[in-house]
C-alpha cells in the first residue's frame, strides 16, 4: 500500500471542501447571532415604554441570545479545534473534557434557555396586578417544561449512546498510560 | 490556502514510509491499512494550521499516526493487532539482542513473540511500535506526553512482561 493508493489530489479536495463547510458554519452562527441581536435591538427601541420591566426583559433577552450564540461557537469550533498533533497525554486528557456530560457547551445552551425563560417570567411581570397573573406565567413555562424534559431525554439518551462510551474508553487509555 | 496544499503534499511526501509503517503494525489487511492511512492523512490537514514548529516533524507525525491509531483502533480494538516481521529492523530493541539471535532461530518462536504482542494492550502495543520504529526514550516520551522517566519505566516493564514469557519453560529445554 503505497501513497499512490491513496488518491492525495483527490484527498485534498474533499478536506478543501470540509474547511470551506466549516467556515460557513462559522459565517452562518455569527450572521444568525447579529441577526438576532439586531431584531432584539430594534424591538426594544421601538418600545414606548422604557420601564424596569421592559428593560430587564432586554437585557436577560440579550444574555440569553449571547449564551446561545457561545454555544453555537462552541459546537462549531469542535471539528476547528481538532488537533491530533498533540501528546497523546494531552489528547486523550481532551477527549475526556469534551465528551463529559457537563461540557461548557451544555452549560451554555442550559444558560441561554434560562436566561431566555427569565426574561419571558420578567415580561409577564407588569400585569402582576392582573387576575390571570399567575396562569399568565404557568401558560409562559408550559411549553418550556415540556421541552424542556424532551430535549433533556433526547440529550442524555445521545450522550450515553454516543459520548459516554467514547469519553470511558479515553479515560480507560488514559488510566493505564499513567499507571506506572 | 495554496501554501498550506503544498506543505500537506511534502510533509505526506517526506514521511510516506513512517505512515505506512504505523500503519502496517495495527492493520490486519491491506484495505484497512489504507483506511487508517488515509485517517491519518486526514488528520494531518486537519492539524497543520496548528504546527507551530515546536516539535521535530517526525515528532509531530508519529503523535498524529499513533493518536489516529488509537482512535482508529476504537472500531476494531478487539481485532487490532500488532504486526511485526523478520524485516522489522529494531525487533532487537523488543528484547536481548542475543535472546533475539537464539528466539529468532526458528519462525516458531518469531510466531510465539508476534502471539504475545498481540496480547498487550492498546497502550502497550503503542508504545513498542514507537521502540519498533527505532526512537528513543526521550523521542517516545515526546510522542506520548510522559515524562522520560516514566516512558523508560513503561516500556522496561513491558519489556520485562515480554522476557518471562518468552523465557522457555524448563520442560522445554
Amino acid at each position: 500500500m503505497t501513497n499512490k493508493d491513496i488518491k492525495i489530489e483527490s484527498l485534498i479536495t474533499d478536506l478543501k471542501s470540509k474547511d470551506r463547510w466549516v467556515y460557513n458554519m462559522f459565517v452562518m452562527v455569527f450572521v444568525i447571532f447579529i441577526l438576532a441581536l439586531t431584531a432584539t435591538s430594534i424591538v426594544f427601541a421601538i418600545e414606548e415604554q422604557y420601564d424596569i420591566y421592559n428593560t430587564s426583559t432586554f437585557l436577560v433577552y440579550l444574555l440569553g441570545i449571547a449564551a446561545m450564540g457561545y454555544f453555537g461557537f462552541q459546537i462549531a469550533s469542535e471539528y476547528k479545534d481538532v488537533d491530533y498533533g498533540i501528546p497523546t497525554v494531552l489528547m486523550l486528557e481532551g477527549a475526556v473534557r469534551r465528551y463529559q456530560l457537563l461540557h461548557p457547551k451544555s452549560g451554555a445552551l442550559l444558560a441561554s434557555i434560562l436566561f431566555l425563560n427569565l426574561s419571558q417570567v420578567i415580561g409577564c411581570l407588569k400585569f402582576r396586578n392582573d387576575p390571570d397573573f399567575i396562569q399568565r406565567i404557568i401558560n409562559s413555562q408550559i411549553p418550556l417544561f415540556v421541552g424542556g424534559i424532551i430535549g433533556f431525554a433526547i440529550g442524555i439518551t445521545i450522550w450515553a449512546t454516543k459520548q459516554k462510551p467514547l469519553k470511558d474508553r479515553a479515560q480507560k487509555l488514559l488510566n493505564e498510560l499513567m499507571s506506572y | 490556502m495554496k501554501n498550506k496544499e503544498e506543505q500537506f503534499k511534502s510533509i505526506v511526501d517526506q514521511n510516506k514510509h513512517r505512515i505506512e509503517r504505523i500503519c502496517s503494525y495495527y492493520a490486519h489487511t491491506t484495505e484497512e491499512a489504507k483506511d487508517m492511512h488515509q485517517e491519518i492523512l486526514i488528520n494531518v490537514w486537519k492539524s497543520l494550521d496548528k504546527f507551530r514548529g515546536d516539535a521535530a516533524i517526525s515528532t509531530w507525525i508519529y503523535r498524529i499516526a499513533v493518536n489516529t491509531s488509537l482512535s482508529y483502533s476504537g472500531k476494531t480494538f478487539k481485532k487490532m493487532k500488532l504486526n511485526v516481521d523478520m524485516e522489522t529492523e529494531n525487533l532487537s530493541s523488543v528484547i536481548d539482542e542475543e535472546q533475539l539471535k537464539q528466539k529468532l532461530q526458528e519462525e516458531e518462536n518469531l510466531n510465539r513473540l508476534q502471539t504475545e504482542l498481540n496480547q498487550l494492550s492498546v497502550i502497550d502495543k503503542m508504545l513498542i511500535s514507537l521502540l519498533l520504529e527505532g526512537l528513543s526514550m526521550r523521542e517516545i516520551s515526546d510522542v506520548i506526553g510522559l515524562t522520560e522517566p516514566n516512558t523508560r519505566v513503561k516500556i522496561h516493564r513491558i519489556k520485562d512482561d515480554l522476557r518471562k514469557k518468552l523465557k522457555p519453560k524448563s520442560n522445554d529445554k
